[in-house]
């Protein structure tokens, strides 16, 4: 997440250079709103200084101790910032599971298909992969629609359409919690005029998908996600 | 006449729609930050809506343009020049604020090119005033030329009789510069006297590099008679590097003579560096089980449990619940946002807290969001609509399409959250004040350090106030004062507070908001009302909830706050106010007009006509007219400014309902100046109703 903001800072920076009245929120303390942009400002600038190498938020997690826990864990990555972590289940709400993070990142999945995200800035607000899904289950399709929908600088929702070709790559393996798990790899290859992205899905042997590297927007680039819980 | 022209212009480039073939080049801007090529102007528009900021020097003078492409064919530009050694060697240098204005008459095609006419310093001194008719075409992908005719400044070298002579003699010769006052529109010189032709090529050279060149036909005949600029060719050249992002970087060589440089900033309103922004995750829909709403549940036992559960979850997300009316299928709350700019964004957040803390037989949301101290619209949504386009492909306006939007509820049958009065909220923040324009010192800065709060008695009724202390920079040189006008110095003193009021008392006000109808709204305020002024100020709107279109009156009586900005008046006193009228177009221009008696007495009126971005830009200019005359007005002849305010959460990516920025006037008078009270109404209530409401719809699910 340091790095989204860096990232946003640096180039806000270069952009607001000549807008002198940011120095109107330079710092303070207090409840009042005014405040909490001094807050904002701040840990953007203490985020450019600050090189956090996270460690692997997985490093610390065991299969027996998941198994038996409560909660139920996801492991997400986002190579383009790069940050990673691990994510909570919070919601199910019809076919769709939502997954929070410490940090207010929040991440949706329809079956292990992506199809929200927030807290990234380029977000993706939804999507309709109702073809997507079953072409990936089957292991094949040509010229399949995906629809992502996604919010521009006026709040207007864009709607941007990408027509998919499927194909199963084969098998291979995942490791996952220091546990090798057998997959069937699937893979999705995606363009519109603009954009081309390729995803990719792995399926464990009772066809739970336990691994993917899901594209959302071309500021944040793709998802890399695990399921940890079984 | 000629006024009546212009203001024709601007209406038919407020109509025109997008040109159909688009120029096939993105224009490079010249040293006046304009697009144009070095000196010489093109017919290219910038991109829709975008806002530059620009600064250019060479050896003898320079300027710093703002320029705003206010619809797609017309481009305006505020620029603050100055010329080294005016009146000769050894001689001060001179400053000088203009206008310019361009609307592009015809397209480019593939067969025509596209054609503009332009008006440079139509409303200043006239130091710089030229018109000109441009022509430009792009030939291929990477070459574009230029031809046109220039009057004035740019009629001033290689002239010849102006051929709109054949319509009237008068056109041969241009009057004397006579500027009087300044700032007022000198029409009697537009398109007259000697016209000449100029031209120019520029070419891209690769992705980042332009190379232009221009034949001149500005003679700089006041530097070069007064031996401090050498003129030795009209050939100018220059390469423009366009490698950074929205960021432009020139350098020139000039008349055979000398080099500049220019640099020139692009901000796009309507492309957040952040996209949609960085706003955390909202609680997610928490769904109700299927035939969950049977169950019962004792509405009066639960009331006070349900009530205090709302308040926290709506505090994590920075909402402050201010009241609610529960029913068995229906919820009405009312809650204070003070962190989103988009209401729609904080309507859909509030609705997700709901369905975390409602009972499953509560199928009705009404929302009253308040972003002021007073709530005008209730939006009403169906739980199980909010469950059903969760996550779903173009869920905002499958909700929108059924939601209802109306004037808010009565107070009545709200009962009121726990400790909401009295509440006390302060800060101690930093703060920066500047002065601009001043001849003396363009650009002053001071910073220090403000205490600012607010206590809440009841709903609608509060205290509020700041002070300052001074910590840096210093207004001590700072002394023009009192202008020399016959009426009372009522902001032309205004340096003389900044000097000798600090630390200051920058307001201390008791405010009461309230409603007494569906779509009134009324506001009486009393106390140190700003930094120059106290007394009461009462202020009624009426703007239904559906309308763009919205009237208020106004009406204060104040006395002049004694310059140490303590508590002490001076004798000065006035009844000043307005009625309003506020429109909004739709495509995002806005227009409001005031007519009344101004801070001095007099009376008249003031347009003001701002494009306000879906994203909280808002940009645009303000005129006032009164029966104060030019000359007794002084430099400028009359009020005017810019209106350039940027949002914080543009800025930072982070939600944040401050905006940066403000007016900007080319010089602080007393006639036409205006009383400013904090939290006039409109804009208080403006951004509930359903017009920005909808044109923000999309944040509904963020």
């Amino acid at each position: 997440m340091g790095k989204v903001l860096e990232m946003i800072m640096v180039q806000s920076i270069l952009k607001a250079a000549s807008l002198a009245a940011i120095l109107m929120v330079l710092s303070g303390c207090g409840n009042q709103p005014g405040t909490e942009t001094a807050n904002q400002v701040w840990s953007g600038v203490s985020d450019l200084w600050s090189k956090d190498d996270q460690p692997d938020p997985r490093a610390r997690l065991t299969r027996d101790a998941l198994d038996q826990a409560e909660i139920r864990l996801i492991y997400i990555e986002i190579p383009e910032f790069p940050s990673q972590a691990t994510l909570q289940e919070v919601a199910r709400n019809r076919a769709n599971s939502t997954w929070l993070s410490v940090d207010g990142v929040t991440v949706t999945f329809q079956q292990g298909f992506l199809v929200a995200t927030r807290g990234y800035g380029e977000d993706l607000m939804a999507a309709d992969l109702d073809a997507v899904r079953s072409a990936v289950m089957r292991g094949s399709g040509q010229n399949i629609l995906r629809v992502h929908d996604y919010l521009d600088g006026g709040d207007d929702i864009e709607r941007r359409s990408f027509i998919c070709n499927i194909r199963t790559l084969g098998r291979s393996s995942v490791t996952i919690l220091q546990e090798v798990v057998p997959v069937r790899q699937v893979s999705e290859t995606c363009q519109n005029p603009d954009i081309q992205f390729q995803n990719r899905y792995d399926f464990a042997s009772d066809g739970r998908l336990v691994a993917s590297k899901q594209w959302i927007s071309p500021s944040v680039g793709y998802m890399v996600a695990e399921e940890l819980s079984r | 006449m000629t006024k009546r022209v212009a203001h024709g212009v601007a209406v038919a480039a407020l109509c025109a729609s997008n040109p159909l073939l688009a120029q096939s080049i993105e224009p490079t801007t010249g040293m006046l930050g304009t697009p144009g090529i070095i000196d010489m102007p093109t017919a290219y528009a910038a991109p829709d809506g975008r806002f530059s900021t620009s600064i250019s020097t060479y050896d003898g003078g320079g300027q710093t343009s703002l320029v705003f492409q206010i619809a797609p064919r017309l481009t305006g530009a505020f620029r603050y020049s100055t010329i080294d050694q005016v009146s000769g060697p050894g001689s001060p240098r001179t400053w000088d604020r203009s206008f310019d204005l361009q609307y592009q008459i015809l397209t480019e095609t593939d067969r025509r090119p596209a054609v503009a006419i332009g008006m440079r310093d139509f409303i200043g001194t006239g130091l710089f005033s030229s018109e000109y008719v441009v022509a430009t075409k792009t030939f291929g992908d990477r070459l574009t030329l230029t031809g046109g005719m220039g009057w004035g400044r740019l009629g001033s070298k290689h002239g010849f009789t102006n051929p709109l002579g054949v319509f009237d003699d008068g056109f041969e010769t241009r009057p004397d510069l006579d500027f009087g006052e300044g700032g007022d529109f000198d029409s009697s010189l537009w398109f007259r006297g000697d016209a000449a032709i100029f031209g120019g090529v520029t070419y891209q050279f690769n992705d980042d590099l332009t190379l232009k060149a221009e034949f001149s036909t500005d003679g700089y005949t006041s530097q070069v008679n007064n031996g401090v600029f050498d003129r030795d060719s009209s050939l100018n050249f220059g390469a423009v590097y366009t490698g950074y992002e929205n960021l432009e970087l020139g350098a020139y060589y000039l008349y055979g003579s000398t080099i500049g440089v220019s640099a020139t900033f692009h901000f796009d309103p309507k492309d957040r560096p952040a996209a949609g922004g960085l706003d955390r995750g909202a609680l997610p829909i928490v769904p109700r089980p299927a035939g969950a709403q049977a169950l019962g549940w004792d509405i009066d036992q639960s009331k006070s449990i349900i009530r205090q559960q709302i308040t926290t979850v709506l505090e994590a997300d920075g909402f402050e619940l201010v009241g609610m009316q529960l029913e068995r299928n229906a919820v009405r709350v009312r809650v204070r946002n003070t962190r989103y700019r988009a209401t729609s964004q904080a309507v859909g957040r509030i609705a997700r807290g709901l369905t975390a803390t409602l009972p499953a037989s509560v199928e009705t949301f009404v929302i009253e969001p308040m972003n002021g101290n007073v709530a005008s619209t209730a939006v009403t949504l169906k739980r199980s609509d909010l469950e059903r386009f969760d996550n779903a492909p173009d869920g905002a306006w499958e909700v929108y399409a059924r939601t209802k939007i109306e004037p808010a509820g009565p107070k009545a049958g709200l009962e009121r959250a726990d400790n909401q009065y009295p509440k006390l909220s302060f800060g101690v923040l930093p703060y920066t004040e500047l002065t601009l324009f001043d001849p003396d010192r363009p650009l002053r800065i001071g910073a220090g350090i403000e205490a600012s709060g607010t206590l809440r008695l009841a709903e609608g009724l509060s205290l509020q106030g700041a002070v300052r202390k001074r910590l840096v920079g210093g207004f001590d040189d700072a002394v023009r004062d009192a202008s020399d006008s016959p009426l009372p110095p009522v902001r032309s003193d205004g340096f003389r507070y900044l000097r000798e009021g600090d630390p200051s008392l920058d307001y201390l006000t008791v405010e009461y908001l309230f409603r007494p109808s569906d779509d009134l709204y009324g506001r009486v305020t009393a106390g140190y009302l700003e930094a120059m002024y106290g007394g009461v100020s009462a202020e009624l709107l009426w703007k239904p909830v559906n309308s763009r279109l919205g009237l208020g009156a106004e009406v204060n009586y104040v006395k002049q706050r004694d310059f140490d900005k303590q508590f002490g008046f001076q004798a000065y006193d006035v009844v000043t106010g307005h009625v309003s009228a506020y429109y909004e177009f739709g495509e995002e221009y806005h227009a409001q007009l005031d007519v009344g008696r101004y801070l001095a007495g007099d009376v008249g009126g003031t347009l003001t006509l701002t494009r306000e971005f879906d994203s909280g830009w808002r940009i645009g200019a303000f005129a006032t007219l009164t029966d104060v005359s030019s000359a007794d007005f002084g430099e400028g002849s009359f009020d005017k400014g810019l209106i350039v305010e940027a949002p914080v959460d543009w800025i930072l990516g982070q939600p944040n309902r401050r905006t940066v920025g403000g007016e900007i006037r080319p010089i602080q008078r007393d006639g036409g100046a205006r009383l400013s009270v904090p939290n006039r109404l409109y804009r208080q209530v403006k951004d509930t109703h359903r017009p920005d409401l909808e044109a923000r719809w999309g944040r509904f699910w963020k």
